[in-house]
């Protein structure tokens, strides 16, 4: 399996909102609070030693993902061809169970009850994304998430993690391998606001 | 929940509302009645003394009827207001596929439970012709044959009859509810704690000790508060019960103080735990929980002893009556503080802050 997942710099993000807006639109989601994915801005200090970094959040797809280990019904896969974990909600019978047991606040309910959260744009449209064929065979499915599509500063990316080590800082690439269970995500440190303004942005 | 900008990513979705709170009380209600009204029974059978099998067996009885109630009304809860597919929930046998799951392990400990519960029921109550208005569901399904004509009560006192296994069999047969009780109950506190890591108030260790302790303090307050209600003080051994419920008490006390301590002690997110429980919280922890729930009982309790050291209780009707009234008031406020308790550990869930 080549996992796939997420590449996120907060040096670069400027908490536009546009990922968000975007998995919003494509995945056809309308329904009050529930967000896949969400900008979340993290504060440090006091004024006017005081920072803030923008962070964009969703499902990061676990190795070893703590809802699917929760779930009574079997109802979140982690797929064997692309380790993006998945929802059918067919089998969810909304105990929330796994909202709690997922620490980054990745799954929703909406007003029919059932889990839902970020598959990854898995058949690029509205839907649990369940079943859908492994991102390298198919071709709806290998359109670029609409989060990182519509990022405008280039701090989000997606694809095969081997592949985003590769394009990544040593720190990120270091940080990610330190744990074998957790979120399918290369993330680069933040190194505070001054980064923003970096001529890549 | 947070005062001042900490650089850490504070996630406050809460997704579980007051219906679960009311879930866990009603299934820990249950669970402690259902052992309250087993240790009655067992009383009663290792008892020489006549005086004594009357009131025991109406303990019984109010502790099998007050479970069941509580089972179903915990299960309305759960599945009426909670559930975003109850009718698919009851697929249980077929789709709850992962038994390593908490949810999985306590629905059929549930479901077991309830089904030696509704024998038990069937037995104390449709069996012979038992006296105590703990008895009431036969008043009722005596109504209902007679005005309506359709023979309920005979068909149930008949296969209560058919079913009974003897009273040894039967004491045996409550000997594994109340174990299933016990099970039910510590299963939701390690269904909360499966989770622990991201909500740090559901202490993986301290959450099941704690939901033990309360359950079966408020089961036994609520099993004995309603027979002394219902059918007096006299032969219910209650000055014995409410000395057992201050044991259990004194037990929950013990665990809480370690609960609080270990939130105060911990990471960021089991501090703000104990922030949120303590202060914003505070007036439902301190006032509910602590004062209502745990000293009030207590304090009662040390007052009736002392009464009744002193003077014979049962000399005038007006004594017992005030006696009366005055553990149904303490048993009520330990109910209360069960409630208290439950509203908390849901309302204080937060998620375990991230760090950037």
């Amino acid at each position: 399996m080549s996992q796939w997942g997420f590449y996120f710099d907060p040096d670069k993000c400027i908490g536009c909102h546009a990922c968000s807006q975007a998995c919003t639109v494509r995945n056809d989601i309308d329904e009050g609070d529930v967000t896949w994915r969400r900008v979340e801005h993290v504060g440090e200090g006091t004024f006017p030693d005081y920072e803030e970094i923008s962070i964009s959040m969703g499902c990061y797809h676990c190795a070893e993902p703590e809802c699917r280990d929760v779930c009574p019904t079997h109802a979140l896969e982690k797929r064997a061809e692309d380790g993006i974990v998945t929802i059918e909600q067919d089998r969810c019978i909304g105990c929330n169970y796994c909202s709690y047991a997922c620490p980054y606040g990745a799954i929703q309910f909406g007003e029919d009850g059932l889990a839902q959260k970020c598959h990854g744009c898995l058949g690029s449209g509205a839907g649990d994304g369940h079943g859908s064929p492994p991102r390298e065979e198919s071709e709806t499915a290998r359109e670029t998430p609409a989060c990182v599509d519509n990022c405008v500063t280039g701090a989000l990316d997606s694809g095969p993690i081997n592949e985003l080590l590769r394009g990544a800082s040593t720190a990120a690439a270091e940080e990610f391998r330190s744990d074998d269970g957790g979120p399918a995500v290369v993330l680069e440190p933040a190194t505070g606001t001054e980064g923003v303004s970096g001529d890549d942005g | 929940m947070m005062d001042s900008p900490d650089g850490l990513v504070w996630l406050t979705q809460q997704e579980y509302g007051w219906y679960i709170a009311a879930y866990l009380f009603f299934s820990g209600l249950a669970g402690g009645a259902y052992v309250t009204g087993f240790a009655a029974d067992v009383l009663r059978v290792r008892s020489t003394d006549p005086a004594v099998d009357r009131p025991m067996y109406s303990i019984t009885r109010w502790g099998t009827v007050l479970a069941l109630g509580a089972v179903g009304a915990g299960m309305v809860f759960l599945l009426v207001f909670h559930l975003g597919a109850p009718v698919r929930a009851l697929l249980f046998p077929i789709l709850f596929v992962n038994v390593g799951s908490w949810l999985v392990i306590g629905t059929w400990i549930i479901v077991l439970f309830s089904a030696v519960a509704t024998l038990q029921g069937l037995w104390v109550v449709w069996h012979e012709n038992p006296a105590g208005r703990a008895a009431f569901p036969r008043v009722v399904t005596s109504r209902i044959e007679n005005r309506f004509d359709v023979p309920v009560d005979s068909w149930l006192a008949r296969v209560a009859s058919r079913t009974h296994p003897g009273p040894r069999r039967r004491l045996l047969c409550s000997g594994v509810g109340s174990a299933l009780a016990l099970s039910m109950i510590a299963y939701t506190g390690f269904k909360l704690g499966d989770v622990s890591a991201t909500v740090p108030l559901w202490d993986g260790t301290l959450l099941p000790a704690l939901f033990l302790a309360s359950a079966l303090s408020i089961g036994l307050a609520a099993t004995v508060g309603v027979t002394v209600l219902f059918d007096g003080v006299e032969g219910t051994n209650v000055t014995a019960f409410s000395v057992a419920d201050d044991v259990v008490i004194l037990g929950e006390i013990a665990v809480l103080a370690l609960f609080l301590t270990t939130l105060a002690s911990g990471g960021p997110g089991a501090v703000s735990a104990f922030g949120l429980l303590t202060e914003e919280y505070g007036l439902v922890f301190w006032g509910g929980v602590v004062t209502v729930g745990l000293a009030l009982p207590l304090a009662i309790s040390v007052g009736l002893i002392a009464l009744e050291r002193r003077v014979d209780v049962h000399a005038s009707d007006r004594l017992r009556r005030l006696v009366r009234g005055t553990y149904t008031l303490k048993f009520g406020f330990v109910v209360l503080g069960g409630v208290a308790l439950r509203y908390l550990i849901i309302a204080a869930a937060y998620n375990a802050p991230l760090s950037t």
